[in-house]
């Protein structure tokens, strides 16, 4: 008896006791999992439903979808994410189904898929679990707060287009309409691609037509005229194809010197050849490469030569010949420069003042390498961002950029050398707030000289001040070389303090107004003003103005004692 | 509402706060309302759902055109190209390249955004071919000299204000939450700004913007709403009022694209020199 009994309960309790733990299980692990969402309203977008779904932090938001869409290919209109059909309930997967999928791969599929450009290797799986879906009603409430009114049968129409959780319970209308035919129709045309530019080349240009007239405070110290006349013109022309992998930019720049020939100028600042992927490009042709942070001087830029007859601030450049590859990943910026040619320092002639008081031979030049101009000068530069902190590190070989002048007294010449040289170069810039920590420094050995120079400071801007909309900007920099007052440079111990005011206005007034302190020679400073405003559309008025002092014959300086100018610059764009 | 006198009002917040220990920030207008966690919460609980409605969104291309008028009516023109990026996980990019006027065509603003932390930027400067990095913690100042200050123009992300729901009105001929939202940075130009945001879509049909003075400064009137990729609603027109200057400013989007198919490679400071 005993024994049929236990048999009984043996076999017929134990099973049935296992039976209820198992599904109990079930039921409470599908419960955990918030089981589905939904009915779809016609307002609600996968994304904002893929939020509810979320477990937690650990499945990123692209696992959740791609999840969401596996789970339920019928909840999609042809397999499109983008295509949620409305009324539909979609299956939550389980947090270890959502983690299946790699956050990589998901989320590279994600950007694919809401382009409409579905990964054809990933094909929707057959629904998970869709037999042992018990429909558990949860302990807990689940995501979706308000129970909706109609019913997912019927909620196919637009009936549905408030969303379920619908944060304001007191004031609910179950009535907004939907967005109306016509505008979808409008949405769904703006989708299609803008149509390709004619021939496959898309061309940009603009021009600059800018009259320049200096007139400077005293007659030169060789009897030079004190009103001087400049007219330039800047071209942009740039093709490109649809894809932008090749390209082809050309911008020539022409001037005219009233009272200086060796002034004139024709310079092919730019024309190359670009050919670019991703995150890589290759160019062929005349460049302009700027490098450096700094403001009142430009130490680790080196591979451009300086335009000197475009201002004493040494900031216009000659396109120069290069081949250069520039390629860049989380590892840094990586540039390379092949220079095959190289560009004489343009001087202007004593007639075009704000020179030497001899004219500079170009013919007479002299080289080091006895390639001269054709040596293969070679330069590169590795930058990397490190959150507030952009650093840079440069390397060149070459032909110096610098010539040393040789007076040649006999034929009241000066005779440019130029030595081969090898720069490392370091620039560096910190953003903290309001304010930017700049630095630039050099090594250099060049022919006999080796030595070392540096600009560092701060640039701290205020916005808003004098209670307008202007911003003021406080600069401060100073300038080393180690050579000290033999330096050929005018900074080579000295102080800057700018101000730059922006006032925000229509006509974009700026004004940039800055001293620059010797302080080994108390009586030696210079003193620049900028200011620019646009007069209408297409007419900008620019303002500089020149101050040079010193009593020291030893000091750069010296030659531009009676150059103090004012140059009026009107640029017309077209 | 209840018009409650200034001793009232503080001696009923004085009340509430030593009653319920609420949170400094919502006891500060607690007179008007029962309940200032209620109110709160349904403010956050609007926002996001505004958010949330435009999440998903992907890229996005437009051209913007900008009519900046003075206080005699006198305007000037600002034409502009836009491109956009929604990154997961963190603030969108976006890259607005400039085309008028002529004087600073080719330039190109560069902004990776982020919630809470300072947004990178850059400018690109194509006459000297530079591109500059831009202190951007303060971003108060005016965008193109328009009356849209930089931070108007950046995206919506709930870690910038704290809200509070304040009730419903009806503007531009649709029911509206009316929602409170105070800038958490401390270098908004603004103490507050209010925002009407209809119940049908969640978006935004008008802002008035308080500067720190708690005065009036400006109100930000947005119509004509298309829809895009069946979900997302952007405005045609934004109007910007300035009450204190008399001067307005009008943003046009003359076009818009979705699903353009850029991706965070055409927002790297290295392509900024490819632009034109």
């Amino acid at each position: 008896m005993t024994t049929l009994l236990y048999q009984v309960i043996r076999g017929s309790v134990v099973p049935l006791l296992l039976a209820t733990v198992l599904v109990t299980t079930a039921a409470l692990s599908s419960a955990v999992q918030a089981a589905e969402l939904g009915p779809v309203a016609k307002t609600d977008t996968l994304w904002r439903l893929a939020v509810q779904a979320r477990p937690d932090d650990a499945v990123s938001m692209p696992q959740v979808v791609y999840a969401l869409w596996q789970g339920n290919p019928a909840a999609f209109v042809d397999g499109d994410i983008n295509k949620l059909r409305a009324g539909s309930v979609l299956q939550v997967p389980s947090r270890s189904k959502m983690l299946a999928t790699g956050a990589t791969e998901a989320r590279a599929w994600y950007y694919q898929a809401i382009r409409g450009q579905l990964a054809t290797a990933v094909q929707p799986a057959k629904p998970v679990n869709r037999q042992a879906a018990v429909k558990p009603v949860p302990a807990a409430p689940a995501p979706v707060t308000a129970t909706p009114e109609v019913q997912p049968e019927t909620a196919g129409s637009e009936a549905a287009a408030v969303p379920a959780e619908q944060p304001t319970a007191g004031t609910k209308t179950s009535t907004t309409p939907v967005a109306s035919r016509p505008q979808l129709a409008a949405a769904a045309a703006e989708r299609t691609p803008p149509p390709g530019p004619a021939g496959g080349f898309n061309l940009r240009q603009q021009h600059q037509l800018t009259v320049q007239q200096r007139y400077f405070a005293e007659t030169g110290t060789m009897g030079q005229a004190r009103a001087h006349t400049l007219v330039s013109l800047l071209s942009d022309w740039s093709w490109q194809d649809d894809n932008g992998v090749h390209s082809f930019q050309l911008t020539p720049f022409l001037r005219w010197h009233q009272r200086d020939s060796a002034s004139n100028l024709l310079d092919l600042q730019q024309a190359y050849w670009r050919y670019a992927g991703r995150n890589w490009e290759f160019k062929a042709g005349n460049d302009i490469v700027f490098w450096g942070v700094t403001e009142s001087q430009r130490l680790v830029d080196v591979i451009n030569q300086v335009d000197m007859v475009g201002g004493v601030e040494m900031e216009s450049r000659l396109g120069q010949p290069m081949l250069s590859y520039k390629g860049w990943n989380s590892a840094g910026t990586l540039e390379l420069y092949l220079l095959p040619y190289f560009r004489e320092r343009l001087f202007a002639d004593p007639a075009g003042r704000l020179t030497a008081p001899w004219p500079v031979e170009h013919a007479s030049a002299l080289y080091e390498s006895s390639d001269k101009r054709n040596n293969p000068d070679f330069a590169l530069r590795w930058s990397q961002r490190f959150n507030s902190l952009d650093l840079g590190l440069s390397y060149f070989a070459g032909n110096s950029r610098e010539p040393l002048l040789l007076p040649q007294p006999a034929a009241q010449q000066l005779q440019p050398y130029y030595f081969q040289m090898q720069q490392i170069g370091v620039d560096a810039q910190y953003v903290a707030g309001d304010w930017l920590w700049k630095l630039e420094s050099i090594y250099r050995q060049s022919g006999p000289q080796e030595f070392v120079a540096a600009t560092a400071g701060y640039e701290y801007t205020r916005v808003g001040v004098f209670n307008r909309s202007w911003d003021l900007g406080w600069i401060a920099e100073y300038q080393y070389d180690s050579r000290g007052l033999q330096a050929p440079v005018i900074g080579q111990n000295d102080l800057f303090i700018g101000w730059r005011l922006a006032l925000n206005d229509v006509a974009g007034s700026e004004v940039l107004l800055g001293v620059l302190q010797d302080l080994d020679r108390s009586s030696s400073r210079s003193a620049k003003l900028e200011a620019s405003m646009r007069l209408t559309n297409s007419l900008r008025l620019r303002l500089n103005a020149w101050l040079f002092q010193t009593d020291d014959i030893s000091d750069v300086l010296y030659n531009l004692r009676q150059d103090d100018y004012l140059e009026l610059s009107l640029d017309y764009y077209f | 509402m209840p018009q409650l006198k200034i001793s009232q009002t503080g001696m009923l917040i004085l009340v509430v706060g030593l009653l319920l220990s609420l949170p400094a920030h919502a006891a500060t207008d607690a007179g008007t309302y029962a309940n200032s966690d209620t109110v709160t919460d349904k403010g956050l609980e609007i926002a996001t759902e505004q958010k949330a409605r435009d999440t998903g969104w992907g890229d996005s291309e437009s051209k913007v055109l900008m009519v900046l008028r003075d206080a005699s009516g006198n305007e000037s023109i600002r034409r502009m190209r836009t491109l956009a990026l929604e990154v997961i996980d963190d603030g969108d990019k976006s890259l607005i390249i400039f085309d008028e006027p002529r004087d600073v065509r080719g330039s190109a603003f560069l902004s990776h955004s982020h919630p809470t932390a300072e947004d990178d930027q850059w400018l690109y400067l194509p006459a000297i071919n530079r591109t500059r990095r831009i202190a951007s913690r303060n971003k108060s100042g005016p965008f193109m000299a328009s009356e849209f200050a930089y931070e108007d123009m950046s995206s919506f992300e709930l870690a910038k204000y704290q809200f509070r729901y304040l009730g419903d009105e009806e503007v531009n001929g649709v029911i509206c939450y009316v929602i409170e939202r105070i800038p958490t940075d401390k270098f908004s130009g603004y103490s507050k700004t209010i925002a009407w945001v209809d119940k049908a879509h969640y978006r935004v049909q008008k802002i008035e913007f308080y500067d720190k003075k708690q005065s009036l400064l400006k109100t930000l009137v947005a119509s004509d709403y298309k829809v895009y990729l069946d979900k997302y609603w952007r405005p045609v027109l934004l109007r910007m009022q300035n009450h204190q200057t008399g001067k307005s400013t009008d943003l046009v989007v003359e076009e818009l694209q979705f699903n353009v198919g850029r991706s965070a490679a055409d927002f790297d400071v290295n392509v900024l020199e490819r632009l034109r």
